[in-house]
């Protein structure tokens, strides 16, 4: 089901009565609720993906079982690696199967030896590594005796299929996600107006800007060969908005939706076009992720202790496994050396803790030195996010080497193209909308709360109007593939 | 819990009123259309017709006949003008292609949203929970449809009228654009014929009947090629629909316009020049 359906427009308040209303008294039935209608929301997509959930569920839920009463290091460990080869397993199976075995055959081709093997029609299951790496921080943090392990099957499976972030993220950890289904939920009306607020500012992102972005991004990368440089600038741009209007909308809707039924998630992306350099990027982009990453894989492997050359090393494993996370395909992998490459020069300095608050703070405008910062962050993550967007690396490179070509100076046309301008105002008054929303955890939490009641009201119709106004395409999230 | 509910109703009563006030206002505004007392001739049907029939030529007529249009539209469109007008005769556009299974998608809007959104405000309140349903698979669509057609009617007048349209005299009957309007209409669909154009056919000649207006078919001339490609049992269909209602039948066919001249690329409506040539015929038969 899609945070922008009709279904789950109709679903959210139906489980919402349910939930508070006839399961108000009883958190076991709360949390029985939770499940079947998460599995609900999943199977409306596919309903035989459920196993693979349910499976990873008791996997998982038996391993933290077992590791509670467990003492012996070498059994402990032969459980916790079952449930990572299980798990990555399952993931490497329908994510990466193919890729390997075509770079197999390649690779093979290479040396002039022939090998024949069919790849195989598969399906990715929607929303498989974000849950698979929520059951994996369960299963490390209780091996590491971070967590205790629960003995409450149901909430266990709540907390795999929560369905507001079941399929595109924020990747909750136990940690923070698990305790809540233990507590009885106490309906807060100020944070669920506040969760109202953060949909809808989740739906404008997703319908009004990524979609709208997302027409002309589509349109410029299939067609990149007939564009010239400045056009292919326009076409990188429209899906860097896209990506980050899509994404971060479909987190603010997962976040805003929990807060409805009482729970508090994560916080996944702080204004990251905002940030003023690479490393302030990635705290603020993708944050549930990118500290997954950080705890699990980049710490473990010595971090940022030790010699250069052990930094060298981590900083590219951990951007090159999260590119390689988003899909199987070189592009991903490029991207993700291309941020390592942006990246190192920061850290070897020990610069990469440097803009830790907010940017700007109490002020309406940047420094000129925040400005440029902000602006060359910007360049590097549009011109990297190219690779992420291209069907291939040669793609990829033809797209660049046009926009480093002498067309750079022409004017930008692509068909249909006058018809991008409200586009591009919307996208202005986007980046103000979210510049002055800054310090808060989404743009709409503190903007308009001093303004005249009326205003305010007329502020939020005013995205409900656009939101109707550019709705109907019912286009999936980007992050859906991933 | 309560506030938050009370917030919540708050936010959401006052765009649901404001819009059901404008669609009221639409739907009374709608309702009240009524033709002109001197019109007694009425034409009414799909685009066959509203290219076909140059009223202004004829006497006492007029001709609401609009692209697209299905019976079931046309139903409802004569319910709400013979509510109060003159009308003696009604020329009902009716064709082989009304019969086909694939009129139905522009009737229930999964062909183009705009034909259900336009007549919207005149559909009674059970029909337009009907619209609503076909269109459930993008109402968001629909709804945004529906509120522009609605502004657009108070601007221009109702959505659901149109008038005759020229189409350029120039154009000529084009053997691949009449193959594409064959596969479009009768492709895979040899004996598929719509039931809800049927039904609502004869709900109008019921209603005629009860109101004892005269019903005439008038069936417009289609380019020899395309006609020799319509499969057999729609004349049949056709044929026993007349005959067992015993209704009068124009039928321009029998005009044997062969010359592409007089035809629009799609072979199946006419052009300027044909409209003109067959709108006089239609005076000399009025005359007799």
């Amino acid at each position: 089901m899609l945070f922008n359906s009709i279904d789950f427009a109709v679903f959210l308040p139906i489980l919402f009565v349910l939930y508070w209303f006839v399961a108000k008294r009883n958190l076991k039935v709360q949390n029985f609720l939770i499940v079947i209608a998460s599995y609900v929301f999943y199977g409306w997509w596919d309903w035989r993906f459920l196993t693979l959930i349910l499976f990873s569920t008791l996997i998982d839920y038996t391993i933290g079982y077992k590791l509670r009463i467990e003492n012996n290091q070498l059994k402990r460990k032969v459980l916790l690696w079952t449930s990572i080869i299980i798990n990555l397993g399952f993931l490497g199976f329908f994510k990466y199967y193919n890729f390997f075995l075509d770079n197999f055959i390649d690779a093979f081709s290479f040396f002039g030896m022939s090998i024949k093997a069919n790849t195989l029609n598969i399906i990715l299951p929607v929303g498989i590594s974000f849950y698979t790496f929520q059951t994996l921080s369960y299963t490390i943090d209780v091996y590491k005796r971070k967590l205790e392990p629960t003995t409450n099957f149901m909430s266990f499976a709540a907390f795999v299929c929560f369905f507001p972030q079941l399929v595109a993220g924020p990747i909750e950890r136990a940690t923070n996600l698990l305790p809540q289904f233990y507590k009885k939920r106490i309906f807060d009306s100020s944070k669920a107006v506040d969760g109202i607020r953060q949909i809808l500012w989740g739906l404008f992102k997703k319908i009004v800007i990524a979609d709208n972005c997302a027409q002309y991004a589509n349109q410029i990368f299939n067609n990149s060969a007939e564009y010239n440089g400045s056009t292919l600038v326009l076409g990188a741009l429209f899906f860097t908005f896209q990506i980050y209007g899509d994404f971060s909308g479909y987190s603010d809707i997962a976040i805003g939706t929990s807060r409805l039924f009482g729970f508090d998630l994560k916080q996944n992306f702080a204004f990251p076009y905002f940030s003023r350099d690479i490393a302030e990027f990635w705290r603020r982009w993708h944050i549930s992720l990118n500290t997954w990453f950080r705890d699990y894989l980049y710490i473990p492997l010595g971090g940022s202790r030790g010699g250069t050359k052990m930094k060298i090393r981590n900083t590219f494993v951990i951007f090159l496994v999260s590119g390689f996370w988003h899909g199987a395909n070189w592009t991903f992998i490029v991207w993700g050396a291309l941020n390592a490459l942006y990246f190192l020069p920061i850290m070897l300095r020990n610069n990469n803790r440097k803009n830790l608050d907010t940017i700007a703070q109490g002020k309406w405008f940047p420094s000129l030195r925040e400005f440029m910062g902000i602006l060359t962050t910007f360049g590097l993550t549009v011109f990297a996010w190219i690779f992420f967007r291209a069907d291939n690396i040669k793609h990829a490179i033809d797209y660049v080497s046009e926009i480093f070509s002498a067309s750079i100076i022409k004017i930008p046309y692509f068909e249909n193209g006058k018809q991008a301008l409200p586009t591009i105002i919307l996208l202005m008054v986007f980046i103000i909308v979210e510049w002055f929303g800054r310090s808060g955890v989404h743009a709409l939490e503190k903007i308009g709360l001093s303004w005249n009641r009326n205003f305010r009201l007329a502020m939020y119709y005013s995205i409900c109007v656009l939101i109707f106004w550019y709705g109907g395409n019912e286009q999936a999230f980007i992050y859906f593939q991933f | 819990m309560q506030y938050f509910l009370k917030r919540m109703l708050f936010f959401l009563s006052f765009p649901f009123v404001t819009l059901l006030f404008f669609f009221m206002i639409v739907s009374y505004n709608t309702k009240n259309y009524r033709v002109n007392e001197d019109v007694k001739k009425l034409f009414l049907g799909d685009s066959h017709l509203e290219y076909g029939i140059i009223d202004t030529m004829l006497l006492n007529s007029k001709n609401l006949s609009k692209g697209a249009e299905s019976f079931y539209y046309s139903y409802h469109k004569l319910k709400l003008v013979l509510t109060s007008s003159n009308v003696k005769s009604v020329y009902l556009g009716f064709s082989y292609h009304n019969l086909s299974s694939a009129y139905d998608q522009w009737t229930y809007g999964n062909g183009n949203f705009d034909f259900p959104s336009s007549y919207f405000y005149l559909l009674p309140f059970s029909e337009k929970l009907n619209l609503i349903l076909w269109n459930r698979n993008h109402l968001s669509f629909f709804f945004k449809n529906t509120i522009l057609k609605g502004f657009d009617s108070f601007i221009n007048g109702p959505t659901f009228l149109s008038n005759f349209h020229i189409y350029s005299k120039d154009s000529k009957a084009e053997s691949d654009r009449m193959d594409r309007k064959l596969t479009f209409f009768y492709e895979d669909r040899e004996s598929s014929f719509s039931n809800l154009n049927i039904k609502y056919l004869n709900k109008i000649i019921r209603l005629l009947k009860s109101k004892k207006i005269e019903l005439v078919f008038v069936n417009t001339p289609i380019h020899p090629y395309y006609f020799s490609k319509i499969p057999k049992p729609y004349f049949v269909k056709f044929d026993s629909i007349i005959n067992t209602n015993n209704i009068k039948l124009i039928d321009f066919n029998k005009l044997n316009i062969t010359n592409d001249d007089y035809y629009m690329p799609d072979g199946e409506h006419v052009n300027a020049r044909g409209a003109n040539l067959i709108t006089n015929e239609l005076m000399k038969k009025y005359n007799n």
